[in-house]
């Protein structure tokens, strides 16, 4: 089962590039629904039609987009400075291998004689072995995007580590619910959205046109089981969490029911969610338009942003299941 | 009729207009006069935006938005004292430090007068006061007037201001003036407006000179306009700060004057529809017009709204580099100007 996520984490996708992504999982969920079609913002939208016509739109989304980098600057040397797409933590990202688009490979480092306390956006650039500025420039040019080289390794038991696996394991759950759910009995939209790291931005316009009744974001959250965090209920291999709120969002009381209900009858383990900080494109789907009922499934994740970020894929599969069985449900 | 203005006559006029935000009504009325005859219609929206419309005669046409801010930053009479001086409060990203000593317009509508900001005589200043600028609460502006009974044939509270500064060529090759930053997108507009053939046209073509965008980032004028026309895709129009002074290097130029104009692939707010951006880029290469990259990630402006109303909107922006942008000496280079027409026209 790590094949279809493994093609999901391999393809390009750095905020405002998801086109490689994008063509990805659009091949590996056509099969499964009516019509897949793309919005002006770049969001994947993928329809399959509910049992009868006034069924109610359940929508779920999944933004396919990675935090990355884009070159800003090319110096005589050939040395290429780069400004930071989403919230890249640079203690994770020194010293790594990176790729642009095109397939060019650099590394990431800071300038010589800074410390790790001292890293700021400023001090970094990539060296891709060029001779000099004119040698760099036959590779890589201004505006070109550029991410953290992906990876994917099989752990203890169930679990993997890798990147990006924020979030292309909500694009895997979201794909999988398609494949396997037994009957459609609401009219489905499968969302994969833009420019969630940079500001939640492609969910607000397709929210927008498919205008929900309910919606489900489905993406990584935090795990409390790692040395010397913050108290926090939610652990890896204990089940998918239902997302309570967020910073930015608090999840409507009917559909945290919802999940709760389905998971009980279909003994899917679970977890809720209660994050301090920080927000995932449920906010969004909250607010488009006329609003709607909103709520998410987090994958509990440990050392989210970095290149080693580490699932329990049982979470993942629990994921599945719930979604597939609110596709199985007929909602009112 | 209003005499017809082309080139930096026109842009020289829209730089003049007083219109800080909330006073945009001055610099659309002229910008009305220059375009109207040529629009199939043009009206003012709920939120004070200009909108000019060509219709193609095709039926379920698409529709593209042009766009440009209006307004400039500015300041509001807050008060005014006994002795008929006014103390005010900064609208959007006015640095009040550039405000001291300044002549500056203040008014409502047309009716408007002359000002004068204070400034502490510099041997009068503490070293405490020296080292950093006055803040906007010890500003006040003198009228000419002692009393408050005079300074009130004047003006009121609420009446708004900016800095009161002409138009005119400068030095070699370049173009100085206020709220330049803004009234390029604006004159462009005008310009485009006048250049197109109906006959040539498949969609629905929408221009909107967009109010309270200098106020920060709300940017509500450009905000509700693409709301309410819902277009297909958008290209905006404006300068983009160059801090290409100053010993700055690298990524911190920015932009450059006289480089040509800039299509942003990002920037702190949008990243822009890829393709349609690549494909102006391109197609303003094959032109031979003289484009360079925005060396920065930083900033935004009305795009970011554009993009993001309704179901989504293809955004591309069209920026040429502003030097000194928000003070009463924004400074262009008029080849830059001359390219951002050129580019403009490859829009259509």
């Amino acid at each position: 089962m790590l094949d279809t996520l493994k093609k999901f984490i391999y393809a390009f996708g750095v905020s405002g590039c998801e086109g490689e992504i994008s063509s990805v999982i659009r091949k590996e969920i056509a099969p499964y629904v009516d019509e897949v079609y793309t919005d002006a913002m770049g969001n994947l939208i993928a329809h399959k039609k509910g049992a009868d016509k006034n069924a109610k739109k359940l929508m779920f989304a999944a933004h396919m987009d990675e935090i990355g980098f884009m070159a800003s600057y090319i110096d005589e040397h050939g040395y290429i400075r780069v400004t930071k797409i989403g919230g890249i933590n640079f203690v994770a990202a020194s010293f790594m291998t990176v790729e642009f688009a095109n397939g060019t490979k650099g590394v990431l480092v800071p300038e010589a004689r800074v410390g790790a306390k001292d890293y700021r956006p400023e001090v970094f650039y990539v060296d891709i072995g060029a001779k000099d500025k004119a040698e760099a420039e036959k590779h890589v040019k201004i505006g070109d995007w550029c991410r953290v080289c992906p990876a994917l390794n099989e752990l203890c038991g169930s679990r993997v580590s890798g990147r990006p696996i924020d979030n292309r394991i909500g694009c895997y759950i979201l794909a999988e619910a398609a494949r396997t759910m037994k009957k459609c009995e609401n009219d489905t939209y499968f969302v994969f959205t833009v420019q969630e790291e940079v500001g939640v931005r492609g969910a607000k316009t397709s929210a927008f046109s498919v205008r929900p009744d309910y919606a489900v974001a489905a993406d990584i959250g935090g795990a409390g089981d790692i040395i010397n965090c913050a108290p926090f209920d939610v652990v890896l291999g204990k089940g998918i969490a239902v997302k309570l709120k967020d910073g930015m969002v608090i999840c409507h009381a009917k559909m945290i029911a919802l999940m709760d209900r389905l998971a009980k009858e279909r003994k899917i383990p679970v977890q809720h969610e209660i994050l301090e900080s920080g927000g995932t494109d449920t906010c969004m789907l909250q607010q488009a338009a006329g609003g709607c009922i909103a709520g998410a499934i987090s994958i509990p994740t440990r050392f989210g942003h970095s290149g080693v970020e580490l699932i329990d894929m049982d979470d993942v599969e629990g994921g599945v299941k719930l979604l597939a069985a609110m596709c199985e449900t007929k909602l009112d | 009729m209003m005499k017809e203005l082309y080139g930096f006559e026109l842009l020289g006029a829209l730089s003049d207009a007083f219109s800080p935000s909330g006073n945009e009504r001055v610099v659309l009325e002229l910008i009305k006069g220059q375009v109207e005859q040529y629009c199939d219609e043009v009206y003012f929206d709920v939120v004070g935006n200009l909108i000019c419309k060509i219709s193609t005669p095709k039926k379920y046409a698409k529709k593209t938005l042009f766009c440009a801010v209006a307004d400039e930053c500015g300041f509001m009479v807050k008060d005014i004292d006994d002795g008929g001086r006014l103390s005010i409060a900064a609208l959007g990203g006015l640095d009040t430090a550039l405000l001291s000593a300044r002549k500056v317009t203040v008014g409502y509508g047309e009716k408007t007068t002359v000002g004068v900001v204070s400034s502490k005589p510099i041997h009068s200043l503490s070293s405490d006061e020296r080292s950093k600028p006055t803040p906007i609460k010890q500003i006040y502006i003198e009228l000419g007037t002692d009393s408050k009974e005079e300074t009130e044939k004047l003006v009121k509270t609420g009446d708004l201001g900016t800095f009161r500064s002409k138009a005119e060529n400068f030095g070699d090759g370049m173009f100085k003036g206020k709220a330049l930053e803004y009234r390029v997108g604006c004159a462009v507009l005008c310009e485009l407006i006048r250049k197109v053939n109906k006959e040539n046209i498949d969609r629905d073509l929408y221009f909107a000179f967009t109010t309270l965008g200098a106020t920060g980032m709300r940017n509500t004028g450009a905000s509700v306009a693409a709301n309410v026309i819902k277009p297909d895709n958008s290209y905006v129009f404006g300068g983009l700060g160059a801090c290409d002074v100053y010993g700055a290097k690298g990524s911190d130029v920015v932009c450059k004057l006289g480089d040509g104009v800039i299509v942003s692939i990002s920037d702190g707010r949008t990243i822009y529809a890829p393709k349609q951006t690549s494909e102006l880029t391109e197609k303003l290469a094959s032109l031979g017009i003289q484009t360079q990259p925005n060396r920065s990630n930083a900033g935004g402006g009305i795009e970011a709204e554009i993009q993001k109303c309704c179901g989504g909107v293809r955004v591309t922006s069209v920026k040429i580099p502003v030097r000194y942008p928000r003070t009463a000496s924004c400074l262009i280079n008029k080849k830059d100007y001359e390219s951002m027409l050129a580019s403009a026209e490859a829009c259509l």
